[in-house]
């Protein structure tokens, strides 16, 4: 348990939890906006995660990295969150994979216009996947272990929201024999 | 490592390589002895690489990200629709009373955190204007769930809105504005259904019909020029906001269909279950024509849906339709009526029958 205030929030100390729930809310937001530029689904995705949160309080102790936790579930959350969305308005680009957009990395201005050019064309080589992990590594200071896992943890949640779909389909193909 | 694997191993990396190199790119941002130790020995075992690995360096040194900061304001609005969420997930008074005796110190523990959660509430009364009003809108599509500040929930489906004060004083009515569809479970503040007291209403208005609570589940859906309202449980009645027609006071499995352009009143017998199946993504109208399926998707959704075959438009469906997406929702009408889909651009589908049959 590396985080004071988790445990503060363990005995139920709601002063603790506010001051967590606004610094996780400010972070959050900044890296949602990264994938997202529809802050509702941003704003409900925190709201899920911290509920749950706090709803399990009681059995946090076993969470080795609070930090970790957080920004898994968030990532998880808002995903499928923005998924489902997009289902929903009829999105043409629907099956787009959903990735950290390389259009929030600044090139410094500092650089040369050759250099800026060549940095340019070097970050477009770069997968969403591999300048998140830049992000969260040096920007919002994990380890590199654990932004291995966040981003593993995303490959599984493909895998749920597959089998989810299928058994819409199952569904669907129910409707019609009951139809018959 | 010994440096003819080091050669081996970086001789043929790209720019883009070693970007993405975690132990390159702590060498950069967070440099140690250990790390310079590493990365001179792999310039000095392949100095044909050197210009690439300061490349790389310089790169990652001016790659920075845009900031997007909420508000103040947007943190603390969010920070007290998660409160009100967490207070509302409490055990309900009405529940625990009649294991009192039993638990009496697990409910010295609860009394503890309610005068926390009271202070705190209390604190940040003093710092807001009192009459602000909250918005909660879904957009075409999206379906809702919003805990109001009594702790009553609200189901908000695709395409509406509803409008409330921020801060709701106790002994005061409890009003909510709404355009659109929403099922609403409300709190009970009093069990005595008989002995309304002015202060434990709740109030849900539309443009033409104010629905007055105690404590229940219903659902209004306001579209266009009709207002439906279906009564799952507990007791409402309605005003119209015209005078014209006299209060109903609805009993549960009731519903009641308002239309503003005849000022039409239908009173019928409804399954509360069917006309609130949207919740789980399913829509389930009674005896639905394929018009009234068609409007109710294109207020949902957003989109303009034609019937080329307007004799269609007068055959009734039933069953469930899945309406998780449009796209799901047109694949089984279609199917049905054995039409193809075809999207004109992208606000309009038209719904043609299909050729050779």
């Amino acid at each position: 348990m590396d985080n004071p205030v988790f445990q503060h929030i363990m005995n139920g100390d709601i002063e603790a939890y506010s001051g967590l729930y606004k610094e996780y809310y400010k972070r959050f937001y900044n890296y949602g906006r990264k994938f997202t530029s529809n802050t509702h689904l941003i704003e409900d995705s925190i709201q899920e995660v911290f509920l749950d949160l706090w709803n399990r309080r009681e059995k946090l102790s076993h969470v080795e990295s609070p930090n970790f936790y957080l920004y898994s579930s968030f990532r998880y959350v808002l995903i499928k969150k923005i998924r489902q969305h997009d289902k929903m308005v009829f999105n043409q680009s629907a099956e787009e994979e959903h990735e950290f957009s390389i259009e929030h990395v600044i090139v410094s201005h500092e650089l040369n216009e050759e250099m800026q050019v060549k940095l340019q064309k070097a970050i477009k080589t770069l997968t969403g996947r591999q300048l998140e992990a830049i992000f969260l590594r040096f920007y919002e200071n994990l380890s590199y272990k654990e932004v291995a896992s966040i981003l593993n943890i995303s490959v599984k949640a493909t895998y749920k929201i597959m089998a989810r779909s299928l058994l819409a389909l199952k569904e669907k193909v129910m409707f019609f024999l009951f139809l018959c | 490592m010994k440096k003819e694997s080091i050669a081996q191993k970086y001789v043929h990396y790209k720019e883009n390589d070693f970007l993405t190199d975690p132990y390159f790119q702590e060498w950069v941002y967070q440099p140690s002895a250990d790390s310079e130790q590493f990365w001179q020995e792999v310039i000095n075992a392949v100095p044909q690489q050197r210009e690439t690995i300061e490349n790389a360096r310089t790169y990652l040194r001016n790659i920075t990200f845009t900031t997007h900061t909420p508000s103040n304001e947007e943190v603390e609005a969010s920070w007290e629709r998660h409160f009100q969420a967490i207070q509302a997930s409490r055990p309900q008074p009405a529940e625990t009373t009649r294991v009192h005796s039993i638990r009496r110190r697990a409910l010295l523990r609860i009394a503890a955190a309610v005068a926390a959660i009271i202070l705190a509430a209390g604190a940040y009364l003093v710092l807001n204007n009192n009459n602000e009003q909250l918005v909660a809108s879904t957009g075409f599509g999206e379906i809702r769930q919003i805990t109001l500040p009594d702790g009553s929930r609200v189901d908000l489906n695709a395409n509406s809105k509803i409008t409330y004060r921020k801060n709701w004083k106790k002994g005061k009515e409890r009003e909510v504005w709404l355009e659109g569809e929403a099922l609403f479970q409300v709190s009970h503040l009093n069990r005595d259904t008989n002995r309304i007291q002015a202060g434990e209403k709740f109030l849900v208005h539309t443009k033409d019909i104010t629905v007055t609570v105690l404590g229940t589940v219903f659902d209004i859906r306001q579209r266009r020029l009709k207002t439906e309202v279906v009564l799952q449980s507990g007791k409402i009645s309605l005003h119209f906001s015209n005078g014209q027609k006299p209060d109903i006071i609805m009993e549960p499995g009731q519903l009641v269909a308002y239309n503003e352009a005849d000022q039409q009143l239908i009173t019928a017998g409804a399954s509360p279950e069917k006309f609130t199946a949207w919740k789980e993504q399913k829509l389930i109208l009674q005896d639905p024509k394929v018009h009234d399926i068609l409007s109710y998707l294109e207020d949902n959704f957003g989109k303009k849906i034609i019937m080329e075959n307007k004799e269609l438009n007068n055959r009734t469906v039933n069953g469930p339709i899945l309406i998780s997406s449009l796209d799901d929702a047109l694949f089984v009408l279609s199917t049905v009526l054995n039409t193809e889909v075809i999207k004109r651009d992208s606000n309009t589908i038209l719904l043609r029958d299909r050729e050779g049959q």
